[in-house]
Parts: structure tokens; C-alpha cells; sequence
């Protein structure tokens, strides 16, 4: 597995034209520090039955977006969503048989090593998201740490 | 700039064994100055934080802890709405794990960018008696300031806020604003020292980097002020809920005034309670510490083994 850390250091020209931050010249540097790893998940057999299902046909055009977020109990939170191939190339694709799954490079410390299954239950039952990186996890299993 | 020894008068102990400064004096801070760029910022914020900031607009301030995910306090950060962007003001010892979560957290398709202010903006305190008639005679063309509201004027920022019914005022400004600087000398005004801060912060009970460090539950430090349980879920909601609806706070801050230094670390007390002094600071041989004991702590309490007068202050 290869990592890259990228270290940003540019300057930005605020948008904001009067105040504190802004006037002529005035200027900070971004802070942005990104670590990307390639990122391998594995995809239980039921969840890709699941997920051919709720694809229905639409393999080609549309594909399964995972994504790390702030927010929940314990700090982030995972998204999934099929949506249409998004026009970004900040994504990592992993293809199992037809299914196309998009990373962004941004979440793939997070979610890198992950394994997505899905549970036929009505109770508690739907995706389900194991990650190794987690240190904690909340009760509902959607938010991690 | 100017930046002087402390050359100031102790504060007093008044009839209800409250402390009390003489004078509001300015502090400079070293704190972490942040800048949050994007539409989206405030969300992305209210996502994280303990209070509720979903309706901080232009011109407002609020606060609130960045907590972990067993609820313990990470860093206590001022929020200001300046319109396109929003100034996040935190504890400096805390910068980069503060800003690590602020960036790692930004969902893919929003545009959100963290900007670091620290090398052209610094961050003061005013606090001790009456700190707004000391802002009226620093900058008399001011309005009055009000909780939850910044005022602006030539570029500075300055903002009220409260801890344990003490004013406390903030101010950011620019690192090149001469006016700022010379209308504070002309004062007969100087600015002290992060060093001297840590003294007077402990004459309010306002916790400081030892106390901010992933350690202690809001409640353990005072402020609980700062967590808003029915906002949803933030980072440590779950544990501040269990501990408000199953639970009653354990521990609370106290003040310890001696006439020694105070060793960092666990204290005997004559009720047979711990204290667990957490800072110290010394000014013109008064020396203070702040620690953490159990709420049922009795307020006459002494310490043992200690070599010396020692007063315990609550909060």
C-alpha cells in the first residue's frame, strides 16, 4: 500500500472585501494537511446482491459513494448513496463485478480496509459498515471515532 | 508591541470568599486563531461543537467545546461570524488536533477551506474589575458591548463574554494595527504577558491548558454552560446525556490560594477529600492553583501535610 501525504502551504486572498480580514493584500495560508492511502474494502456477498438490487440496471451510469463525515456521537459519520458517476477525480473506484464503489481520496485513511455487508433484518436490518480504524463506535453503528 | 512585566496588585478576598482583582488588565493570549472559510462553515461546525450554532449569523459570537467521544473537553473555542468566513478562536495549546478535526471532517462536496490566522492576527483578554470601562477608555467611540455580539471598529475585533459572573473581553486585531497599540500606551495601558495570564485566570476559575486537555468532562472543569443537550449529536453527547439524566456531577474546579507553590498533582484535605491541583502560578509571592475535587468538598477545608496557610475558593 502506497501513502502519500500531501502538505499544502498557499496563500489565500479572502473573499470578504472590508473588515477584520479583508482589505488590499491582506492574506492567510490554508492550512490543509492530506494524507491519502489506496484504499481496499471488501463487499460481503449479500451486500452485493443488496446493492445489484438497488441498482437495478443502472451499473453503468450510477455507483456507490462512501463518504466520512463530521458529526455524530463520536466524531464522524459514514454516508452512502447511489448517485450518478460523479464528475470529480478526487475518487479512488473499486469494482466488484459490475458495482463501482467511489472514495474520496480525502476519507481514505478513514475508510480504508473497511468491510460493508448488509443484513436482511427488520429490525436493526441494511448496510452495515465494520472498520477497522474505528477506535469507537456509537450505538446506532453510524457515527465512529 | 508592548509587552510588560507584571507589575500589578494582588486580588482581594472578599466577604463571600470570592476573589476579586483591583484592576481589568490585558492579556496577551496564545491561542489558536482560525479562519473557516464556505458557505457551509457554520453547519460543518454545528456538527462538531457542544452548543448549538446553527443560527450564528454576521455579527455574532458564540462558543463551544470540542469534545472527544467519551465527552472529556478538547479545546473551548469562540466562534465569530464575519460574513463570508467565521474566526474560530481556540486554546494554542490545542491548534493541531483542533484543526485536524476541523479539516478531516469536511464532506467531499462542500467547499470548505481552514485558513490559519495566527501569523497575522493576535488574540487578547481583558478581565478584573469593570473590563468594559476599560475598553470606553481605550476606544470611547465604541458602542456598548453586548453577550453574543461583536463590535468592530478600525479592524478590531472586541466581543463580551462570562465565566463565573466575571466579564471577560475578548479582542482580535491585527498584528500590524499600530493604532490598537499606541491608543492602549496612551492609556497608560500595557499589555501582560500569557505568563501572567495564567495567574489571572485562576482568580476566575477559568480553566487553561492543563484543565483543556482531554482529561475532564465539561462538568469536572465548569462549563457546563457550554453543552446543549437537545441540539442532537455531537462528538461526547452521548455521555453528557447519561451523565445529566442517570448521573449528578462527581467533581467540580476549586481554587486553592497558599503561600507556597503548589505541587501539580493529588492533595490531602482536613475532610479527608483529595484535591487534585491541576495548575499553579505565582504573582509578587501570592501564588494560586486551581484543582479539582468532589462536589461535596467542604468549603473550610485546609490542606494537610502543607507546610503553610491554605485557603480553598469555590467556585
Amino acid at each position: 500500500m502506497t501513502m502519500l501525504v500531501a502538505t499544502v502551504q498557499i496563500q489565500r486572498v479572502l473573499a470578504v472585501d472590508m473588515g477584520i480580514l479583508g482589505g488590499e493584500g491582506f492574506s492567510l495560508p490554508v492550512v490543509s494537511k492530506i494524507d491519502v492511502v489506496d484504499v481496499d474494502i471488501e463487499l460481503t456477498e449479500t451486500a452485493k446482491a443488496a446493492l445489484s438490487a438497488s441498482m437495478s440496471g443502472e451499473e453503468d451510469t450510477h455507483v456507490l459513494l462512501i463518504s466520512a463525515q463530521s458529526g455524530g456521537c463520536s466524531g464522524y459519520m459514514y454516508d452512502m448513496a447511489i448517485v450518478e458517476e460523479p464528475d470529480n477525480s478526487g475518487f479512488q473506484k473499486i469494482q466488484f463485478d459490475r458495482i463501482r464503489i467511489f472514495i474520496h481520496n480525502k476519507d481514505s485513511t478513514m475508510l480504508n480496509g473497511i468491510r460493508v455487508d448488509y443484513k436482511d433484518s427488520l429490525m436493526g436490518g441494511g448496510f452495515q459498515i465494520e472498520n477497522p480504524n474505528a477506535s469507537k463506535s456509537c450505538g446506532c453503528g453510524q457515527s465512529f471515532s | 508591541m508592548l509587552v510588560s512585566p507584571v507589575v500589578v496588585a494582588n486580588p482581594s478576598v472578599d466577604t463571600m470568599g470570592n476573589l476579586s482583582e483591583k484592576f481589568a488588565q490585558i492579556y496577551l493570549m496564545k491561542s489558536s486563531i482560525s479562519v473557516m472559510e464556505g458557505s457551509d462553515a457554520v453547519n460543518h461546525l454545528n456538527n462538531i461543537l457542544s452548543t448549538d450554532i446553527e443560527l450564528l449569523h454576521k455579527g455574532m459570537r458564540m462558543d463551544g467545546l470540542i469534545c472527544d467521544s467519551n465527552g472529556k473537553v478538547a479545546d473551548v473555542v469562540n466562534c465569530y461570524n464575519v460574513g463570508q468566513s467565521i474566526l474560530i478562536v481556540g486554546m494554542g495549546s490545542n491548534t493541531d488536533s483542533t484543526r485536524e478535526l476541523l479539516t478531516r471532517g469536511v464532506p467531499w462536496d462542500k467547499k470548505l477551506s481552514l485558513l490559519d490566522g495566527n501569523g497575522a492576527l493576535e488574540h487578547l483578554k481583558i478581565i478584573g474589575k469593570d473590563p468594559c470601562s476599560l475598553v470606553e477608555k481605550i476606544y470611547p467611540e465604541l458602542s456598548k458591548l453586548s453577550e453574543n455580539m461583536y463590535s468592530e471598529f478600525e479592524n478590531v475585533v472586541f466581543s463580551l463574554g462570562m465565566h463565573n459572573e466575571h466579564e471577560i473581553i475578548d479582542v482580535i486585531v491585527r498584528r500590524d494595527n499600530s493604532d490598537f497599540y499606541n491608543r492602549i500606551e496612551m492609556c497608560n495601558h500595557k499589555i501582560f504577558r500569557i505568563e501572567d495570564w495564567e495567574f489571572a485566570r485562576m482568580t476566575i476559575g477559568y480553566p487553561g491548558a492543563n484543565e483543556v486537555s482531554s482529561k475532564y468532562l465539561p462538568h469536572d472543569i465548569g462549563m457546563l454552560n457550554l453543552i446543549s443537550l437537545n441540539k442532537g449529536c455531537y462528538p461526547g453527547q452521548e455521555i453528557h446525556a447519561r451523565l445529566d439524566s442517570r448521573s449528578k456531577p462527581k467533581k467540580k474546579m476549586v481554587i486553592m490560594a497558599t503561600d507556597n507553590v503548589m505541587e501539580i498533582g493529588k492533595h490531602s484535605l482536613s475532610d479527608d477529600s483529595i484535591v487534585k491541583i491541576t495548575s499553579s502560578a505565582v504573582r509578587d509571592g501570592s501564588h494560586l492553583s486551581m484543582g479539582i475535587c468532589s462536589v461535596d468538598v467542604s468549603p473550610d477545608a485546609t490542606l494537610v501535610n502543607y507546610n503553610g496557610e491554605s485557603k480553598l475558593i469555590l467556585l
